[in-house]
Protein backbone atom coordinates (compact mmCIF):
# COMPACT_ATOMS: atom_id res chain seq x y z
CA UNK A 1 0.00 0.00 0.00
CA UNK A 2 1.05 3.40 -0.61
CA UNK A 3 -0.77 6.16 1.82
CA UNK A 4 -1.59 8.84 0.36
CA UNK A 5 -0.50 11.81 2.34
CA UNK A 6 -1.26 15.70 1.84
CA UNK A 7 -0.88 17.97 -1.61
CA UNK A 8 -1.46 14.59 -3.77
CA UNK A 9 1.92 12.60 -2.86
CA UNK A 10 2.56 9.21 -1.07
CA UNK A 11 4.40 7.89 1.62
CA UNK A 12 6.90 5.14 0.82
CA UNK A 13 5.24 1.40 0.19
CA UNK A 14 4.41 -0.69 3.16
CA UNK A 15 3.66 -4.63 2.99
CA UNK A 16 -0.15 -4.95 4.63
CA UNK A 17 -0.34 -7.32 7.54
CA UNK A 18 -2.61 -9.74 8.81
CA UNK A 19 -3.87 -9.86 12.50
CA UNK A 20 -1.38 -11.52 13.40
CA UNK A 21 1.55 -9.55 11.76
CA UNK A 22 2.09 -11.59 9.06
CA UNK A 23 2.41 -10.48 5.73
CA UNK A 24 -0.57 -10.61 3.61
CA UNK A 25 -0.39 -13.25 1.26
CA UNK A 26 -2.81 -15.73 -0.04
CA UNK A 27 -0.19 -18.29 -0.26
CA UNK A 28 2.63 -18.54 -2.88
CA UNK A 29 5.43 -15.66 -3.26
CA UNK A 30 9.01 -14.98 -4.49
CA UNK A 31 11.08 -14.88 -1.57
CA UNK A 32 13.54 -11.92 -2.57
CA UNK A 33 15.99 -12.55 0.37
CA UNK A 34 16.26 -16.54 -0.82
CA UNK A 35 16.02 -16.27 -4.17
CA UNK A 36 13.32 -18.72 -4.11
CA UNK A 37 9.45 -19.94 -3.98
CA UNK A 38 7.81 -19.81 -0.84
CA UNK A 39 4.57 -20.44 0.66
CA UNK A 40 2.89 -19.31 3.76
CA UNK A 41 3.07 -22.67 5.66
CA UNK A 42 -0.15 -21.85 7.73
CA UNK A 43 -2.22 -21.24 4.47
CA UNK A 44 -4.56 -23.97 2.82
CA UNK A 45 -3.91 -22.19 0.10
CA UNK A 46 -0.06 -22.03 -0.34
CA UNK A 47 0.21 -23.20 -3.58
CA UNK A 48 -1.81 -20.45 -4.89
CA UNK A 49 -0.17 -17.76 -6.37
CA UNK A 50 -1.25 -14.36 -5.45
CA UNK A 51 -0.72 -11.33 -7.82
CA UNK A 52 -3.42 -8.45 -7.43
CA UNK A 53 -5.81 -6.73 -5.06
CA UNK A 54 -8.26 -4.24 -4.41
CA UNK A 55 -10.69 -2.99 -1.65
CA UNK A 56 -14.14 -2.85 -0.98
CA UNK A 57 -16.22 -2.78 2.00
CA UNK A 58 -16.96 -6.53 1.24
CA UNK A 59 -19.94 -7.34 4.23
CA UNK A 60 -21.11 -3.73 4.89
CA UNK A 61 -19.73 -3.07 8.02
CA UNK A 62 -17.86 -0.06 7.28
CA UNK A 63 -14.25 -0.84 6.88
CA UNK A 64 -12.30 -1.82 3.54
CA UNK A 65 -12.00 -5.92 2.68
CA UNK A 66 -9.13 -6.85 0.22
CA UNK A 67 -10.41 -9.02 -2.92
CA UNK A 68 -7.29 -10.92 -4.06
CA UNK A 69 -6.69 -12.41 -7.25
CA UNK A 70 -4.46 -15.30 -8.27
CA UNK A 71 -2.42 -16.83 -10.95
CA UNK A 72 -4.38 -19.49 -11.51
CA UNK A 73 -7.60 -17.83 -12.01
CA UNK A 74 -9.29 -18.04 -8.47
CA UNK A 75 -10.51 -15.03 -6.39
CA UNK A 76 -10.13 -14.86 -2.74
CA UNK A 77 -11.27 -12.17 0.10
CA UNK A 78 -10.19 -11.43 3.02
CA UNK A 79 -11.81 -9.68 5.54
CA UNK A 80 -10.96 -6.73 7.78
CA UNK A 81 -11.82 -8.15 11.09
CA UNK A 82 -10.74 -4.79 12.51
CA UNK A 83 -11.99 -0.72 11.52
CA UNK A 84 -11.94 1.50 8.78
CA UNK A 85 -9.05 3.71 10.86
CA UNK A 86 -7.13 0.33 12.66
CA UNK A 87 -7.34 -2.38 9.88
CA UNK A 88 -6.95 -6.43 11.11
CA UNK A 89 -7.21 -8.15 8.18
CA UNK A 90 -7.67 -12.20 8.95
CA UNK A 91 -5.15 -14.64 8.83
CA UNK A 92 -6.93 -16.68 6.29
CA UNK A 93 -8.51 -16.16 2.50
CA UNK A 94 -11.35 -17.49 1.60
CA UNK A 95 -12.40 -18.57 -2.27
CA UNK A 96 -15.01 -17.21 -3.74
CA UNK A 97 -16.95 -20.39 -5.03
CA UNK A 98 -20.24 -20.94 -6.46
CA UNK A 99 -21.78 -23.57 -3.58
CA UNK A 100 -18.64 -25.75 -3.63
CA UNK A 101 -16.98 -24.96 -7.04
CA UNK A 102 -14.63 -22.24 -6.67
CA UNK A 103 -15.05 -19.59 -9.92
CA UNK A 104 -12.46 -19.36 -12.03
CA UNK A 105 -12.02 -16.36 -14.72
CA UNK A 106 -10.59 -18.19 -17.80
CA UNK A 107 -7.18 -17.59 -18.69
CA UNK A 108 -6.29 -17.23 -15.00
CA UNK A 109 -4.41 -14.10 -14.50
CA UNK A 110 -6.77 -12.45 -12.04
CA UNK A 111 -6.24 -8.75 -10.97
CA UNK A 112 -9.77 -7.70 -9.50
CA UNK A 113 -11.41 -4.56 -9.89
CA UNK A 114 -14.19 -3.49 -8.02
CA UNK A 115 -17.33 -1.14 -9.92
CA UNK A 116 -20.97 -1.65 -10.25
CA UNK A 117 -20.92 -2.51 -13.93
CA UNK A 118 -24.82 -3.12 -14.24
CA UNK A 119 -25.47 -0.28 -11.73
CA UNK A 120 -28.02 -2.42 -9.55
CA UNK A 121 -26.22 -0.82 -6.40
CA UNK A 122 -24.18 -3.44 -5.58
CA UNK A 123 -20.29 -3.77 -6.59
CA UNK A 124 -19.18 -6.23 -8.92
CA UNK A 125 -16.23 -8.15 -10.14
CA UNK A 126 -14.25 -7.03 -13.18
CA UNK A 127 -10.91 -8.66 -14.27
CA UNK A 128 -9.25 -8.58 -17.19
CA UNK A 129 -7.39 -12.26 -18.22
CA UNK A 130 -3.85 -13.93 -19.19
CA UNK A 131 -5.34 -14.59 -22.34
CA UNK A 132 -7.25 -11.38 -22.74
CA UNK A 133 -10.45 -10.53 -22.89
CA UNK A 134 -12.14 -9.02 -20.05
CA UNK A 135 -14.64 -10.43 -17.41
CA UNK A 136 -17.34 -9.36 -15.34
CA UNK A 137 -18.81 -11.44 -12.41
CA UNK A 138 -21.77 -10.03 -11.81
CA UNK A 139 -23.08 -9.73 -7.84
CA UNK A 140 -26.37 -11.35 -6.86
CA UNK A 141 -26.56 -11.22 -3.30
CA UNK A 142 -27.65 -8.88 -1.22
CA UNK A 143 -26.07 -5.97 0.46
CA UNK A 144 -23.82 -7.17 3.20
CA UNK A 145 -23.73 -10.57 1.97
CA UNK A 146 -22.27 -10.78 -1.74
CA UNK A 147 -22.41 -13.26 -3.88
CA UNK A 148 -21.24 -14.19 -7.82
CA UNK A 149 -22.17 -15.59 -10.78
CA UNK A 150 -20.20 -17.23 -13.20
CA UNK A 151 -18.06 -15.20 -15.47
CA UNK A 152 -19.53 -12.88 -18.19
CA UNK A 153 -17.55 -12.20 -21.41
CA UNK A 154 -17.10 -8.19 -21.63
CA UNK A 155 -14.28 -8.25 -23.97
CA UNK A 156 -13.79 -11.21 -26.04
CA UNK A 157 -10.13 -12.36 -26.06
CA UNK A 158 -8.78 -11.08 -29.23
CA UNK A 159 -9.19 -13.62 -32.21
CA UNK A 160 -6.24 -12.18 -33.81
CA UNK A 161 -3.81 -10.05 -32.51
CA UNK A 162 -3.07 -8.75 -36.13
CA UNK A 163 -0.44 -6.51 -36.58
CA UNK A 164 1.59 -6.56 -33.66
CA UNK A 165 3.11 -3.31 -34.16
CA UNK A 166 0.15 -1.15 -34.99
CA UNK A 167 -2.68 -3.24 -32.87
CA UNK A 168 -5.91 -2.20 -33.14
CA UNK A 169 -7.56 -4.55 -29.90
CA UNK A 170 -5.50 -5.56 -26.58
CA UNK A 171 -3.59 -8.25 -26.33
CA UNK A 172 -2.81 -11.00 -23.52
CA UNK A 173 -2.30 -10.54 -19.85
CA UNK A 174 -5.07 -7.78 -19.73
CA UNK A 175 -5.62 -5.31 -17.25
CA UNK A 176 -8.61 -3.50 -16.34
CA UNK A 177 -10.35 -0.67 -14.54
CA UNK A 178 -13.66 1.28 -14.93
CA UNK A 179 -14.22 4.56 -14.85
CA UNK A 180 -16.43 7.16 -16.31
CA UNK A 181 -13.56 8.03 -18.91
CA UNK A 182 -15.15 11.23 -20.18
CA UNK A 183 -17.87 12.33 -17.61
CA UNK A 184 -21.16 11.36 -19.65
CA UNK A 185 -22.14 9.30 -16.23
CA UNK A 186 -21.79 6.14 -17.19
CA UNK A 187 -18.96 3.84 -16.87
CA UNK A 188 -16.33 3.08 -19.35
CA UNK A 189 -12.78 0.74 -19.27
CA UNK A 190 -9.30 1.13 -19.41
CA UNK A 191 -7.28 -2.26 -20.29
CA UNK A 192 -4.02 -2.80 -20.01
CA UNK A 193 -2.44 -5.46 -22.03
CA UNK A 194 1.08 -7.48 -22.90
CA UNK A 195 1.76 -7.37 -26.37
CA UNK A 196 4.80 -8.92 -28.20
CA UNK A 197 6.23 -7.83 -31.20
CA UNK A 198 8.67 -9.36 -33.20
CA UNK A 199 10.67 -9.99 -29.76
CA UNK A 200 10.08 -6.26 -28.20
CA UNK A 201 7.20 -5.85 -25.66
CA UNK A 202 4.62 -3.59 -25.27
CA UNK A 203 2.14 -2.53 -22.90
CA UNK A 204 -0.56 -0.58 -24.06
CA UNK A 205 -3.49 0.90 -22.46
CA UNK A 206 -6.67 0.78 -24.47
CA UNK A 207 -10.25 2.76 -23.66
CA UNK A 208 -13.99 1.13 -24.16
CA UNK A 209 -16.40 3.79 -24.12
CA UNK A 210 -20.03 2.63 -23.22
CA UNK A 211 -22.47 3.06 -25.91
CA UNK B 1 -18.43 -56.03 -43.93
CA UNK B 2 -19.72 -56.59 -40.56
CA UNK B 3 -18.36 -54.11 -37.78
CA UNK B 4 -17.27 -55.61 -34.66
CA UNK B 5 -19.07 -54.55 -31.52
CA UNK B 6 -16.23 -53.24 -29.35
CA UNK B 7 -15.67 -50.91 -32.75
CA UNK B 8 -18.81 -49.80 -32.74
CA UNK B 9 -19.24 -49.36 -28.73
CA UNK B 10 -16.36 -47.40 -28.98
CA UNK B 11 -17.38 -44.98 -31.58
CA UNK B 12 -20.33 -44.72 -29.51
CA UNK B 13 -18.26 -44.01 -26.21
CA UNK B 14 -16.44 -41.36 -28.46
CA UNK B 15 -19.44 -39.85 -29.49
CA UNK B 16 -21.38 -39.33 -26.57
CA UNK B 17 -18.06 -37.73 -24.78
CA UNK B 18 -17.68 -35.22 -27.93
CA UNK B 19 -21.40 -34.25 -27.12
CA UNK B 20 -20.69 -33.88 -23.81
CA UNK B 21 -17.59 -31.73 -24.22
CA UNK B 22 -18.73 -29.58 -26.74
CA UNK B 23 -22.28 -29.22 -24.70
CA UNK B 24 -19.86 -27.09 -21.98
CA UNK B 25 -20.86 -24.13 -21.84
CA UNK B 26 -18.57 -20.90 -22.63
CA UNK B 27 -18.59 -17.55 -20.51
CA UNK B 28 -21.83 -16.19 -21.10
CA UNK B 29 -21.49 -12.58 -23.42
CA UNK B 30 -22.66 -9.99 -20.73
CA UNK B 31 -25.13 -7.81 -22.80
CA UNK B 32 -23.54 -4.19 -22.05
CA UNK B 33 -21.89 -2.60 -25.68
CA UNK B 34 -19.07 -0.91 -26.08
CA UNK B 35 -17.47 1.39 -28.58
CA UNK B 36 -14.46 -0.13 -30.44
CA UNK B 37 -11.13 0.46 -28.33
CA UNK B 38 -8.96 3.32 -28.82
CA UNK B 39 -5.44 3.15 -27.90
CA UNK B 40 -4.73 6.34 -25.56
CA UNK B 41 -1.56 8.62 -26.13
CA UNK B 42 0.77 11.19 -24.00
CA UNK B 43 0.83 13.90 -26.72
CA UNK B 44 2.02 11.99 -30.04
CA UNK B 45 3.03 8.81 -28.84
CA UNK B 46 1.07 5.71 -27.62
CA UNK B 47 1.16 5.13 -23.79
CA UNK B 48 3.21 2.04 -23.51
CA UNK B 49 4.75 0.20 -20.61
CA UNK B 50 7.09 -1.69 -23.02
CA UNK B 51 10.57 -0.16 -21.55
CA UNK B 52 9.32 -1.39 -17.89
CA UNK B 53 8.65 -5.39 -19.06
CA UNK B 54 5.32 -4.17 -20.25
CA UNK B 55 2.33 -5.57 -18.35
CA UNK B 56 0.01 -2.30 -18.30
CA UNK B 57 -1.97 -2.37 -15.32
CA UNK B 58 -4.14 1.13 -15.70
CA UNK B 59 -5.91 3.71 -13.13
CA UNK B 60 -8.22 7.05 -13.62
CA UNK B 61 -7.34 8.56 -10.58
CA UNK B 62 -7.36 12.88 -9.89
CA UNK B 63 -3.86 12.89 -8.61
CA UNK B 64 -3.49 16.69 -8.15
CA UNK B 65 -7.23 17.15 -6.93
CA UNK B 66 -8.18 19.57 -10.03
CA UNK B 67 -11.26 17.31 -10.96
CA UNK B 68 -10.14 15.69 -13.60
CA UNK B 69 -8.92 12.19 -13.32
CA UNK B 70 -5.32 11.80 -14.32
CA UNK B 71 -3.64 8.43 -15.57
CA UNK B 72 -1.47 5.96 -13.35
CA UNK B 73 0.02 2.89 -15.21
CA UNK B 74 1.32 0.06 -12.83
CA UNK B 75 4.03 -1.90 -14.75
CA UNK B 76 6.13 -5.37 -14.55
CA UNK B 77 9.34 -3.51 -12.82
CA UNK B 78 6.85 -2.79 -10.29
CA UNK B 79 7.32 0.99 -10.67
CA UNK B 80 3.94 3.01 -12.14
CA UNK B 81 4.21 5.62 -14.67
CA UNK B 82 2.06 9.08 -14.01
CA UNK B 83 0.21 10.92 -17.19
CA UNK B 84 -1.95 14.23 -15.72
CA UNK B 85 -4.72 15.51 -17.44
CA UNK B 86 -3.85 18.85 -19.26
CA UNK B 87 -7.06 18.26 -21.33
CA UNK B 88 -10.72 18.69 -19.66
CA UNK B 89 -13.20 16.32 -18.44
CA UNK B 90 -14.52 15.43 -21.71
CA UNK B 91 -11.78 15.30 -23.80
CA UNK B 92 -8.50 14.14 -21.67
CA UNK B 93 -4.92 15.02 -22.47
CA UNK B 94 -2.06 13.27 -20.80
CA UNK B 95 0.97 14.55 -20.29
CA UNK B 96 3.87 12.03 -19.37
CA UNK B 97 5.06 12.82 -16.16
CA UNK B 98 7.52 10.08 -15.49
CA UNK B 99 7.86 7.52 -12.64
CA UNK B 100 5.36 8.37 -9.92
CA UNK B 101 7.45 9.01 -6.39
CA UNK B 102 6.78 8.00 -2.98
CA UNK B 103 8.48 8.63 -0.24
CA UNK B 104 10.84 10.69 -1.28
CA UNK B 105 12.00 7.68 -4.03
CA UNK B 106 10.82 6.39 -7.42
CA UNK B 107 7.92 4.28 -6.03
CA UNK B 108 8.49 0.66 -6.43
CA UNK B 109 6.42 -2.84 -5.03
CA UNK B 110 7.00 -6.39 -5.81
CA UNK B 111 5.32 -8.13 -8.67
CA UNK B 112 5.33 -11.75 -6.87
Amino acid sequence: MLAGIKEGKFAAPEKLLDKAGNVLRVGQYWDYDAKKWSGVPQSKYKEVLGIGATAVDWDDDGDLDLVLGSFDGKIFVRLNEGSSTKPAFATESTVLSDGDTPLEVPGHDVIPRIADWDGDGRFDILSGSGAGGVYWLRNVGTRGTPAFAGPQVIIRPSDSKGDKANPTSPGERTQVSATDYDGDGDLDLLVGDFNGDGGQMHGWVWLFRRR
Amino acid sequence: MRLPRWLIASAFVSAMLARTLLAQEAPEIAPIRLEPPVRLKAGDEFIDTGKHVAHAGPLAVDLNADGMPDLLVGNFSGHFQVYMNAGTRAQPKYVDQGLLEAGGETAKVPNW
